[in-house]
């Protein structure tokens, strides 16, 4: 069953103006319920608009943006899609209310007035599912990047929602910080069973996801599961990197190796080539 | 990075800062509007026999409490300077005397008055900041600014945003450290100079900062909207304040400590006991 669904949506930022800048074209696409989905592709490529569009924090000029049959063009509705599409951002110092990491996973149920005392079984459960529970008394600005960001992860999480969109939110990350927020994501999907939309510019995070969708110019480019990582030209000719290990099966595969199941990491080039003559 | 306190909160568990914030922000203004009654020493003594009583509950170190006193020194000499050399006393109440500089016992006195009277009115807000977060405080203006919201002030709005400007403060500091390095990269002088070219060479720093915080401001409010934000509506809290049985034995105590004061200088009961025939109660 599909939560969010996109029906031929457009949007233009600064509409009638000399800078118009047409981020999204015609767009059609669903998400499901419990679905990783990856949206790839590279800056400009009009992933983040897709974002704010989701929960309604921006409205399509043309084409309809339902979450759960609610139509965000209608602002009764926004308060209901939020509660379903939590939203995490890019830059975690930009989404923290609160100068104490508690206060800050508070502030959703809070605003959905919730009572106190479940409020706080919410936000320790949140925290705990992130691993930040131990530092729920501390000030978020002591964190490392990956911390806050999985902080902010917490702070979606305590509204229960049925997606979680992740509007890149790695790409500020060192590369552990990006595996923790990657793994905390990871288990979420599988063992809540939330949706899940990630979008990014790392082709190495789309890997284990459900259904890829890549995005160019505002247009859905290709769709698709592992096997899109076989297309390398066509995703190299919009600027998008293709990850090493299924870049090293394609060279193979052209010079003849029988490498038939999509390779993307490097435990399963391990496990393909090793057998090989 | 660099280390930021916001206020001076001084983190430790007592007695003081386990109280409810509203009482203690209700106790502070009160304990102003007290020092204004107070006009003799022995009233001077018995706030200062107080404020140690509520230092040493507090468990907040005195020379720290006494540190802050640093900023009103200035001022505090000021007067009592200004106000010895501007008295206009009688001549058998001269003291001392050259040229147009007459000093005065009375003057003195006064003088002596005015500077603990600077003093006292500082030190309660000082306490309270030491032993009160920030963000305490907020949430207990709110509450207490509450009947406000009903002739359409907007209460929740303004405590939201001094909350939010107290949570960033941090962030722009270390901003600003970021700006200023990068410009120092570039041979940017902040360091001579007179005060006006050191000022000028901060324009470039603060303008950076400027734009990125209105940009700072609009993916906030966009965090804030996705996580079902919509103002004082329906909204609740976690931490709710609770007033109980300790706010209401200080704020009693206190009541009863005003009242001394008051009677001090109004001497309500001549008859019962008349202050007035202490001669030394000056």
């Amino acid at each position: 069953m599909s939560i969010i669904q996109l029906q031929d949506v457009y949007f233009t930022y600064n509409r009638a103006s000399d800078s118009e800048v047409r981020a999204v074209n015609g767009v059609t696409l669903s998400i499901n319920e419990g679905e990783f989905v990856a949206i790839v592709g590279h800056n400009g490529s009009g992933k983040s608009t897709l974002a704010k569009l989701m929960n309604g924090l921006i409205t399509p000029d043309k084409g309809k943006v339902t979450v759960a049959g609610l139509d965000t063009a209608n602002e009764k509705n926004l308060f209901d899609i939020r509660r379903n599409v939590g939203v995490v951002f890019q830059n975690p110092d930009n989404q923290m209310v609160a100068t104490i990491i508690e206060d800050d996973v508070a502030f959703g149920p809070e605003n959905i007035g919730m009572p106190s005392d479940q409020i706080r079984e919410r936000v320790y459960e949140s925290l705990k599912s992130v691993g930040m529970y131990d530092y729920r008394e501390g000030t978020p600005h002591r964190l490392s990047g990956g911390q806050k960001q999985r902080v902010a992860i917490a702070g979606v999480l305590a509204l229960r929602p049925r997606v979680m969109v992740l509007d890149e939110s790695t790409s500020m990350l060192d590369p552990r910080g990006r595996a923790d927020v990657m793994k905390v994501v990871n288990d979420l999907n599988k063992k809540e069973k939330m949706a899940v939309v990630m979008i990014t510019h790392f082709m190495e995070e789309a890997v284990t996801a459900d259904r890829i969708i890549v995005m160019n110019e505002g247009r859905i480019y290709m769709q698709g599961g592992k096997e899109i990582f076989k297309r390398q030209a066509e995703l190299e000719s919009i600027g998008l990197t293709v990850p090493l290990a299924s870049r090293v099966a394609n060279r193979l595969r052209e010079k003849g190796v029988v490498i038939d199941e999509d390779v993307t990491t490097y435990e399963e080039l391990v496990n393909k080539i090793c057998p090989l003559e | 990075m660099r280390e930021i306190t916001l206020g001076q909160y001084y983190p430790v568990r007592s007695v003081i800062h386990s109280l409810d914030p509203r009482a203690k922000l209700v106790l502070m203004i009160a304990y102003i509007v007290m020092i204004f009654f107070v006009d003799t020493f022995v009233g001077y003594g018995l706030v200062l026999l107080f404020l140690l009583l509520v230092i040493f509950l507090s468990k907040v170190p005195l020379g720290k409490v006494l540190k802050s006193l640093k900023m009103i020194l200035f001022l505090v000499i000021f007067t009592v300077v200004m106000s010895v050399l501007f008295y206009n006393g009688n001549e058998n109440d001269l003291l001392w005397g050259w040229g147009i500089i007459r000093i005065y016992s009375q003057g003195l006195i006064n003088a002596g008055k005015m500077a603990l009277r600077l003093i006292f009115l500082v030190l309660g807000p000082t306490i309270l900041t030491f032993t009160t977060t920030p963000v305490q405080l907020t949430d207990a203006l709110e509450s207490l600014l509450k009947p406000l919201s009903y002739i359409k002030v907007p209460v929740h709005s303004l405590a939201m945003v001094m909350s939010i400007a107290l949570r960033l403060i941090p962030t722009l500091v270390e901003e600003t450290d970021k700006i200023q390095n990068a410009q120092k990269a570039r041979c940017a002088d902040f360091e001579t100079g007179n005060i006006f070219k050191r000022a000028k060479a901060m324009l470039p720093v603060l303008i950076p900062l400027f734009v990125s915080s209105f940009r700072r401001a609009d993916e906030l409010a966009d965090a804030m909207d996705s996580r079902c934000y919509r103002g004082a509506k329906g909204r609740t809290r976690m931490k709710k304040m609770h007033f109980r049985l300790r706010d209401a034995v200080s704020l009693l105590i206190f009541a009863l400590f005003f009242f001394v004061i008051l009677w001090l200088r109004y001497n309500f009961f001549p008859a019962f006991f008349d202050l007035s025939l202490l001669t030394w109660l000056v």
